[in-house]
């Protein structure tokens, strides 16, 4: 098993109630994993959160940073280690965001 | 005929006093759209090349665009214009709230000012009843109490006003104007009211803006209310909890832009104080997100003191690039920048900028007027902002000039870490981490604005390797981002509504507002050619002033030769070579010549610019 710390910022802290989570998972998880963890966990609302309304894709104003780093286009296969940190926020900063986009 | 406009710009010379109401010909509003380009227009019509920023011939432009009074969303801002004293050059600031909807409602598009008086005065504008009215009594107060007095003497509250506080007064540069509690604060064009003795305008309007499509316009901002109520953060925290994603990429300016991860973002990120301090949320005109959120000290030696956000600007400024992470003390620094009418960007780069020079031996105690200038001290902050704001004591007096000038002073080096682009101190947004921004900066018209370019909303998204270490695609991308801004600021419509409304480049939303509002629909290609033809003629003036090319070349070196030392953009920065390449591939695209950064003769009369041409 490893244990991975998830930081909530922004709408994802009030979707979940918290700034953070220490999750457990089996060895070789992908970042995938995590993210059906958390909907098992925090249900509908983190799931419309996450999701474009199709629920098929990432919504395109989320961001995800696995140890400080953007996770690129396809990252979502991207294999956890133990001890890692990944971050749930969105395209932000200052002006207009491309979250509204979407 | 067009809608959405009122087609009258009311002139008022200071010297003589005169009032007159004159009619913008069509061909402006066709031609520029209004906002930034009306104003750049009516600028390079009425300003004589190389005025001095501080002098009766230089002129203030109130001006708004078409959206203006009308439910567009977003609708709810305004620009001043004027030759800035702070960067010397052609300045365009731009600001929240009611001010420019109640202006379009009294029936005019702009208000030009010019000449200078001997006494006091304010503008009071009831609709076609204009009049100069006697300032001596307001004189000296601070930019709220002011605004308080001029609708207690007009007896009416409902009087939207713009003003100045001590600082405009007192000619400081990094001064701000001031409208309810929001501001106009880059470029210092308070001072210029403040040179002019004119303490405020104030505006009473009982009109109403013809639209050509009223049903479709309320169907429009009942789409997007919807949207924008579903905002992930700015309808419940406004900008305020920017700070900790910022932080968290490794772009956030910290003690001056050493580095750029701050260790107490989330102690006075959104975040942390919105569910503690918040007390209020606050929208300017016919906007559905209202992001404003007014937070109000609850304990301790500032408690009651409240205040407009601080905004994720602010928080920068005043907070990581000081070092200070004691939200009441941000919140006492931001508020005594509002009174005292100071831009809280400028106000914190240029603390920052004295504190790294008092830590480097550079300014000594002595010259501090006895404050200790260290890094997350913030009692010697807020007092240091008291003696710019009131240019009191050696050091005060010479902060006030901005970072640019004050270096170039304090010398011994200090030019090296003095943090603005162009004379204007730098925003929150790294041009490090961003490497894009190292050149959105430097071709801005304005500088160090935030507004110039937005690369940031769109390379935030791609990995640190996109980001932060390749020039590829930089050049093309502050291209369109640049003309982007163009039409935003000519429309006049607000930042938060990029995402909406086009992120990257002009788009079809933009024809469909046009449409909706003043009934000409001009296609996405011909929007497109308007924004170029505004920036064209900003860089005209820009360059018959003599900034070309080599006003451009001048990043902070800190960015051109500093990498980031530590955190999530540890080593990234702008070599000069990277910038070079960046910056004469912009030329080319823009069609000004590569060398020289002068629009081409060719491009000009592509753009019906052929009148800029010297004959």
């Amino acid at each position: 098993m490893i244990k991975v710390t998830v930081e909530y910022l922004l709408k994802f802290k009030d979707v979940v109630g918290k700034d953070r989570d220490e999750v457990e998972l089996k060895d070789s998880s992908t970042v995938k994993d995590l993210i059906n963890e958390l909907q098992r966990r925090y249900g509908e609302d983190f799931r419309k959160e996450f999701f474009n309304p199709s629920g098929d894709e990432i919504g395109g104003n989320v961001l995800i940073l696995v140890n400080d780093k953007v996770l690129s286009s396809g990252g979502l296969d991207v294999k956890l280690s133990n001890g890692d940190v990944v971050t749930l926020t969105y395209v932000v900063f200052g002006g207009c965001p491309l979250c509204a986009a979407s | 005929m067009l809608y959405g406009y009122l087609r009258r710009v009311l002139k008022v010379n200071l010297t003589t006093r005169s009032i007159i109401k004159e009619e913008v010909p069509e061909s402006y509003l066709r031609g520029y759209l209004g906002g930034l380009g009306l104003g750049a227009r009516l600028y390079y019509d009425l300003v004589p090349w190389n005025v001095e920023p501080l002098s009766s011939e230089n002129v203030v432009i109130l001006v708004t665009g078409p959206v203006q009074g009308t439910l567009i969303p977003g609708s709810g801002r305004g620009l001043i214009i004027s030759k800035s004293p702070l960067t010397n050059r052609f300045f365009s600031s731009n600001f929240g709230g009611y001010f420019t909807r109640e202006l379009k409602e009294a029936g005019y598009d702009a208000v030009v000012i010019s000449g200078k008086s001997d006494e006091p005065l304010y503008l009071k504008i009831d609709d076609g009843d204009v009049e100069l009215r006697s300032a001596s009594k307001i004189w000296g107060m601070n930019a709220y109490e002011v605004q308080d007095a001029i609708k207690d003497e007009l007896g009416d509250r409902k009087f939207q006003v713009l003003c100045i506080g001590p600082s405009g007064e007192n000619l400081v540069r990094i001064s701000a104007v001031i409208h309810d509690i929001r501001a106009a604060g880059r470029g210092g064009i308070a001072a210029v009211f403040g040179f002019k003795k004119l303490k405020a305008v104030a505006v009473r309007g009982s009109g109403r803006v013809e639209v050509a499509y009223p049903d479709e316009i309320l169907k429009f901002f009942i789409e997007i209310s919807k949207k924008a109520r579903n905002h992930p953060f700015l309808v419940r925290y406004g900008t305020t909890a920017v700070m900790e994603t910022v932080n968290k990429l490794g772009g956030l300016g910290t003690r001056n832009w050493q580095s750029e991860v701050f260790e107490g973002a989330s102690r006075i990120s959104g975040q942390t104080t919105i569910p503690k301090h918040k007390v209020k949320d606050v929208a300017c005109a016919f906007c559905p997100i209202g992001c404003t959120k007014i937070q109000q000290i609850r304990e301790g030696k500032y408690a009651g003191m409240w205040v407009k956000g601080p905004e994720y600007e602010t928080l920068y400024s005043l907070g990581s690039m000081t070092g200070v992470d004691d939200f009441p003390t941000v919140v006492a620094a931001a508020r005594k920048c509002d009174e005292l009418g100071l831009d809280t960007i400028s106000a914190g780069v240029v603390v920052a900028f004295a504190m790294e020079a008092y830590e480097k031996g550079i300014l000594t105690a002595e010259e501090c007027d006895g404050l200790k200038l260290n890094f997350g001290n913030g009692d010697a902050m807020i007092e240091l902002i008291d003696r710019i704001g009131l240019r009191k004591g050696w050091l005060g007096n010479l902060l006030a000039e901005g970072v640019a000038r004050a270096s170039s002073i304090i010398g011994c080096g200090s030019q090296y870490f003095a943090m603005h682009f162009k004379g204007l101190e730098l925003a929150g947004h790294s041009p490090r981490a961003v490497k894009a921004w190292t050149l959105g900066y430097s071709v801005g018209w304005r500088g160090g604005s935030h507004h110039d370019a937005r690369p940031h909303d769109i390379e935030y998204a791609n990995p640190v390797e996109v980001r932060a270490f390749s020039i590829d695609g930089k050049p093309e991308l502050i291209r369109d981002t640049t003309l982007r801004v163009m039409v935003e600021e000519s429309l006049i419509t607000c930042r938060f509504f990029g995402g909406y409304y086009g992120v990257r480049t002009p788009g079809e939303t933009h024809s469909k507002i046009i449409k909706f509002v003043t009934g000409w629909e001009p296609s996405v290609s011909e929007i497109t050619k308007i924004a170029e033809r505004i920036r064209n003629l900003i860089r005209v003036i820009e360059v018959r002033e003599g900034f070309d090319s080599k006003a451009d070349k001048n990043p902070p070196l800190r960015v051109l030769y500093e990498p980031i030392p530590d955190g999530p953009s540890k080593g990234a920065h702008t070599s000069p070579k990277e910038f070079k390449a960046m910056l004469r591939k912009f030329y080319e695209i823009m069609g000004w010549d590569p060398d020289s950064g002068v629009p081409k003769e060719e491009k000009l009369k592509e753009l019906d610019l052929d009148f800029t041409l010297l004959k």
